[in-house]
């Protein structure tokens, strides 16, 4: 230290260079450092956004499933038996049974794969026809009319 | 270091920018190949999906008919799709009338359609399932790809019905015995049998009346493509159980166990064994029990074995002493010969004249392989595919009993010597192969009414090959 500081002492000259040097240095480690911060960042953030968007629709796509059947049941209350079958590739969470545009079900109907589930739902259905749409947690829908009177 | 520095000014920032540039150049590539990656992914489940909604498209099932026989339900499905159909499940629903349901069920089923192709019995075997003719069912069946198809029973029509094949009748060709050529798809199964002399199909009658039909001579096999005059006509060979084509008669007079033995007498002719395949064979034994009346020392009944080209004796059946009482025959051979695909044994009663009498029971055949003893054939008549046939001469009717089956075999002579008569009018000709279409024709009559007769050709028709 002694002898950096003799040398500086005696050699006026080369301070300047070695403090620009040093100036330039920090600040392209700095700049470089936030750029590549921010890159990654901004690359993660477009990863994890496609990622999501690919496998959601990914996953939509494997899912597929038909109503079976339909079985409207008479006596008090009064039901309906909603059979749901897995036709996809991916096994699929029934969260809503809809007729006619009224929400007669809630709740979470797990189906695997090249599977059926029968949904009871109870509803004081009327003599007629049901517009009857079930909705799976990732947002596939199937839509069928169907009559009491089977 | 200060020296470095003080001597080269230049060079370090541009060094630390360059790593930074080529960290963030880094990243970029590896974004857009974990991209291209993750698209890759994407499309194959877009492709698959498209394969899954085209399959599903163009999977076409249509409910032909739903009969109800006794308690159970009968149903015949057809592919009119172009992929594999898997049956899953059935719902059937009881209506007391159109608008009051009695019960609705799902029974799981399990059949494969192949696209074209007809299935029928839908509903036979399942135990669980009981139906009443009173009351009317609607049936769904449901595709492994969610397809769905439907129907409503039908009871059979009381006599006289409407002559239909479909659904009254289920005929078909089964194996292909002759030819070892692969038919093409037209044929699902079908059989053709060629001597030296004749030509002959066998066709599997299933009568699905409760009652009882009668088949009439009339019915014939013709050619499709020329709409010729019949060259086939019916004879009346009987199909035992799968096991024989002959034309004795099954009988209860004499058994030597069981119910049944079968019998052959002097308008008879030969007791022939389907093919048995010996090939892998070390050595073949025959045994059967039988029994002579009355027949001549001098007549020649014999059992022979076929070795491919011709029927060999190898015993005589005719000259037993003590007539009229059952004999224990059996007989082993290791001769190389009879080692072939399509070994046969047969007793020849053609020689036997009128007062003369053989009866056939518990015949069994079986071969040594170095898998072991294998069994080809065991059989004592018990069981038949006809067994209500009663006639064996030419021009006697075809009984076949309610929900029974008979196998009717349609032959054709040689007109030409080996040159068939109806083959050179065939319209094409490929490479090593000719074929004809046929198409089938029944004249039947209904044993609540056997004046009234009914003809009805079959609406579908059959390449048949021959070599």
């Amino acid at each position: 230290m002694k002898e950096v500081l003799e040398c500086l002492f005696k050699n006026k000259r080369g301070l300047s260079p070695v403090i620009s040097s040093l100036l330039l240095a920090a600040a392209v480690i700095a700049i470089g450092l936030s750029v590549v911060v921010w890159s990654n960042s901004a690359f993660s953030a477009r990863q994890s956004g496609a990622s999501a968007f690919l496998s959601s629709r990914s996953e939509s796509l494997k899912e597929s499933f038909v109503i079976e059947d339909v079985w409207f049941y008479q006596g008090s209350p009064r039901y309906v038996d909603v059979t749901v079958r897995n036709v996809g590739t991916i096994d699929l969470e029934v969260v809503a049974i809809y007729m006619n545009g009224t929400t007669v079900w809630e709740g979470s109907q797990v189906i695997d794969v090249g599977e059926t589930a029968t949904i009871k739902v109870t509803f004081a259905w009327q003599s007629g026809e049901y517009r009857i749409v079930v909705a799976t947690a990732r947002g596939n829908q199937v839509r069928e009319w169907h009559s009491t009177s089977g | 270091m200060f020296k470095r520095f003080a001597k080269n000014k230049r060079g370090v920032s541009t060094v630390i920018g360059a790593v930074f540039f080529v960290l963030i150049l880094l990243g970029g590539f590896s974004t857009i190949i974990w991209e291209i990656t993750e698209y890759d992914n994407y499309v194959q489940v877009v492709n698959d999906r498209g394969q899954m909604d085209w399959e599903k498209q163009n999977e076409i099932i249509e409910i032909t008919s739903v009969y109800i026989i006794g308690d159970s339900l009968n149903i015949s499905v057809v592919n009119n799709g172009a992929v594999v159909a898997h049956l899953v499940n059935l719902w059937v629903t009881e209506y007391v009338d159109e608008a009051t349901a009695n019960w609705h069920e799902a029974f799981q089923i399990d059949y494969y359609v192949n696209s074209g192709s007809t299935i029928a019995g839908i509903g036979l075997d399942i135990e669980t399932l009981e139906v009443d003719s009173q009351f009317t069912y609607v049936v769904k069946i449901v595709t492994e790809r969610g397809n769905v198809a439907m129907g409503t029973s039908e009871v059979e029509e009381s006599p006289p019905p409407s002559p239909r094949f479909f659904g009254v009748f289920s005929l078909d060709w089964f194996y292909f015995k002759y030819s070892s050529l692969t038919h093409p798809e037209p044929i699902f199964a079908g059989s053709v049998e060629k001597t030296d002399d004749y030509v002959a199909f066998y066709v599997k009658v299933i009568n699905n009346y409760d009652e009882a039909i009668t088949v009439l001579s009339p019915s014939l096999l013709m050619l499709l493509v020329a709409w010729q005059e019949p060259h086939l006509n019916l004879v009346q060979d009987v199909d035992y159980g799968g096991n024989w084509v002959t034309d004795w008669a099954r009988t209860t007079d004499y058994k030597h166990t069981g119910s049944y033995a079968i019998e052959a007498d002097s308008s008879d002719t030969t007791l022939t064994s389907y093919d048995l395949n010996t090939a892998d064979a070390t050595d073949i034994t025959v045994s059967f029990w039988y029994r002579d009346a009355y027949i001549d020392d001098s007549d020649d009944v014999y059992l022979q074995f076929w070795n491919g080209l011709t029927y060999n004796n190898i015993f005589e059946l005719g000259n037993t002493s003590p007539e009229n009482t059952w004999h224990y025959y059996t007989v082993t051979t290791s001769d190389p010969q009879y080692f072939i695909s399509d070994f046969k044994i047969r007793i020849d009663g053609t020689s036997i004249d009128w007062g003369e009498y053989l009866w056939i029971d518990d015949a069994l055949i079986k071969k040594t392989t170095g898998a072991g003893e294998v069994i080809l054939l065991d059989d004592g008549f018990e069981s038949s595919m006809s067994p209500t046939i009663t006639a064996y001469n030419d021009n006697d009717p075809i009984i076949v009993a309610p929900h029974q089956t008979a196998t009717l075999i349609f032959a054709a002579e040689s007109a030409t010597g080996n040159q068939w008569a109806w083959k050179t009018e065939m319209p094409y000709y490929q490479a090593g192969t000719e074929g004809a279409i046929v198409m089938i024709a029944l004249v039947f009559t209904m044993e609540s009414d056997p004046t009234q007769m009914y003809a009805q050709s079959l609406p579908f028709e059959a390449l048949v090959l021959l070599d």
